[in-house]
């Protein structure tokens, strides 16, 4: 094919070359009447394709790595879809009953599956729609003969409208060297998986299927979010020089990472991690991680039934024991992503401006009680300071002190019970709201720390919902008002001696971390596979020339002209490295 | 399958932990797979084929959950038995 570029949302870092494979491609379904002599025959078709994948499926799940062993578990699941009768039994009634070949019989069957399950009203059975389709594009696949296409490539980059951690899993894991989809987001299998493989891969690439095909060569930009379809010699030779270039600065950031993140002039700055499940704590000392800045606590609350304050203080104490240095654990803050059932039953018409965070936790005091009881006892024998607690979504200085009016509640209840635990914890805000922006300074009287949400921040800020894609121009993290708001709530939180952080996509964005150290922020919290980078940066960073420009920033109203003298900052102290960066702020790199 | 004059039926309380999610689904379709005879899981949202995961899955079982039990044929003592021991086992 020709010469082509192509534009995805990066979901994980990396520069790569490799020869295209599409996954389920053959997505075509065969619609065809068969006479009744034939029914035998296709059962019979249908039978050996089920019996194939099913052993394709074993082989994969033998070849899951250690380190992601929960797909195991996925592609069990699916091993099962594979003798169940349901699927099976029902597709060969199918052709049967209905006179329809193989592939068809199946089709039917799998959609109606997946109905069923799409109209489920737990998430969690939701999902399971996506592993019934996926087996169902195997067999099918194997129906028409297409999964029997091996490729020989050495590097492979892998294609599909969505992918599953078993077709990874197929195709020799050392040989691919990126991955794009049509679908998914940065949570999707896809996302999570490439960064465990570390290989850089797109989402959301639309029109992959018009301008590439099978074969053709292609340079993936894990960085900048490009696709380059069938380079030429000189592209060939650029993407060799730049992936031979990131890949010296990658190992050296990581190798340095280990290490504090100090400026040139001597100001250090903590560089933490935001994770979301408890075994994600133990391996952040390889990412060089100094603590752990955000733990979101969600992620067992979003299952079919409530956990109890046991599970939940097993998890805690974890997080907390496993960190690397202080541990950072945000009240539950549904509704920011994803709602719970409880939520969801409420029928707001806005939700981002609805009962949640802190609003839902203390409306439903039986679920904020176990975690704050489960927090309090994770606290126990952990020395002052380690374990934090930070509240999502504060409006009020009420709510602070309500919070910590249970807080203490609950500390006497532990003591009349005898069941150890810590006396107090610090408390953090999350400034997120105008409000809290507002009030910053009496919010800095009742707590211990600040935690800046930049995301929610400027979403609040500018009257804008974070899915609407109308009004995603208005996204503007230098926006005057965003930051003056940022002076303003670092400046309130020093006036009281407590420290301020920021959490949110600012703060793994090279712009921002100029403007937020500018500004004097104390610690920057975000994934764990931006903190190296963002420990190279700030080591090459002068802090006074930072502040300086931060100055310069708080004085202009012009956006692009913050953006030019930023860039100039930036390019100046990190020249050709500055691409290997990736920033929401300057938008796609050129 | 019907099994409303099933030979042989009783009441179970749900106790595997956290509900009946795709893994254990997965281990009892796998092992009511081993009988002869047809094996249902009743509960008020339907009936349920106990060797298919995906039918056990639709169920939407949670923890505590109150259901019936039914077995019709050669082994249905023993295929009611495992049922009723594999639902009542708190596990995973």
């Amino acid at each position: 094919m020709a010469r082509a570029h192509l534009y995805g949302t990066p979901v994980s870092p990396g520069i790569s070359l490799g020869t295209l494979h599409f996954l389920h491609s053959e997505n075509f379904v065969d619609r065809r009447y068969i006479k009744p002599e034939e029914a035998a025959r296709e059962q019979a078709l249908l039978e050996g394709a089920i019996g194939a994948v099913r052993e394709d499926l074993v082989a994969a799940r033998e070849k899951v790595p250690d380190d992601l062993a929960e797909y195991r578990e996925v592609i069990d699941a699916q091993i099962e879809m594979t003798r169940d009768p349901k699927l099976g039994g029902t597709a060969r009634r199918r052709i049967a009953e209905e006179g329809i070949c193989a592939s068809w019989a199946l089709h039917k069957t799998i959609e109606e599956l997946g109905r069923i399950f799409d109209a489920m009203d737990d998430p969690y059975l939701r999902e399971r729609a996506q592993d019934i389709r996926s087996v169902g594009s195997r067999i099918k696949g194997w129906l028409t003969g297409a999964s029997e296409r091996e490729t020989e490539d050495a590097d492979i980059i892998l294609a599909a409208e969505d992918i599953s951690p078993a077709d990874v899993m197929d195709v020799d894991l050392k040989r691919i060297r990126g991955i794009l989809t049509q679908e998914g987001g940065p949570t999707s299998h896809t996302s999570i998986l490439s960064r465990g493989l570390h290989i850089p891969a797109l989402v959301c690439v639309t029109g992959l299927r018009l301008a590439a095909r099978e074969g053709d060569s292609v340079i993936v930009d894990g960085l900048g979010g490009g696709v380059l379809i069938a380079p030429d010699d000189k592209d060939a030779q650029r993407f060799k020089a730049r992936a031979a270039e990131y890949a010296d600065w990658e190992s050296s950031a990581r190798t340095m990472s280990q290490w504090p993140a100090d400026t040139m002039d001597g100001l250090r700055v903590d560089v933490m991690a935001n994770i979301e499940r408890a075994d994600e704590a133990a391996s952040l000392e390889s990412f060089g991680a100094d603590g752990i800045g955000l733990y979101r606590t969600e992620f067992s609350f979003l299952g079919r039934q409530k956990p109890t304050e046991e599970s939940l203080y097993e998890e805690y104490r974890t997080v907390a024991e496993k960190s690397p240095g202080k541990a950072v654990i945000r009240t539950l803050d549904a509704g920011a992503d994803k709602l719970l059932d409880a939520q969801e039953a409420l029928k707001e018409p806005n939700p981002a401006l609805g009962l949640r965070g802190i609003r839902y936790t203390l409306r439903h005091p039986d679920i904020f009680r176990s975690q704050i009881s489960a927090l309090l006892r994770a606290g126990a024998n952990l020395p002052e300071g380690r374990l934090s607690i930070l509240l999502p979504l504060i409006d009020t200085v009420e709510e602070v002190r309500a919070v910590k009016r249970i807080m203490q509640e609950i500390s006497h209840e532990l003591t009349a019970r005898r069941i150890p635990h810590a006396e107090k914890l610090p408390v953090g805000v999350m400034v997120e709201t105008p409000a809290a922006a507002l009030i910053a300074d009496a919010l800095a009287r009742e707590c211990e720390f600040f935690s800046i949400g930049t995301n929610d921040l400027i979403h609040y800020l500018m009257a804008i919902d974070r899915n609407n894609r109308h009004v995603a121009y208005l996204n503007q993290a230098l926006h005057p008002a965003v930051v003056r708001s940022l002076k303003r709530i670092i400046d309130a939180g020093h006036r009281e001696g407590i420290r301020v952080s920021a959490c949110g996509e600012l703060s793994s964005d090279p712009y921002g971390i100029v403007l937020l150290l500018g500004m004097g922020i104390d610690a920057v919290s975000a994934s764990p596979s931006f903190l190296p980078g963002i420990k190279h940066l700030i080591r090459k960073l002068n802090s006074q020339a930072c502040s300086e420009l931060a100055s310069q920033l708080l004085m202009s109203t012009d956006i692009s002209a913050c953006k030019h003298m930023l860039n100039e900052l930036l390019q100046r102290t990190l020249g050709r490295e500055l691409s290997f960066h990736t920033s929401t702020i300057m938008g796609t790199p050129a | 399958m019907k099994l409303e004059d099933a030979a042989l039926s009783r009441q179970v309380k749900l106790c595997t932990r956290n509900g009946l999610h795709a893994r254990p689904a997965a281990r009892l379709a796998k092992e009511m797979q081993r009988f002869a005879s047809n094996v249902a899981i009743a509960s008020d949202t339907g009936e349920a084929d106990a060797k298919s995961m995906l039918d056990i899955l639709s169920l939407a079982l949670a923890e505590d959950a109150v259901v019936a039990i039914k077995a019709d044929g050669p082994d249905a003592d023993q295929a009611l038995e495992a049922l009723q021991a594999f639902l009542e086992k708190p596990g995973d």
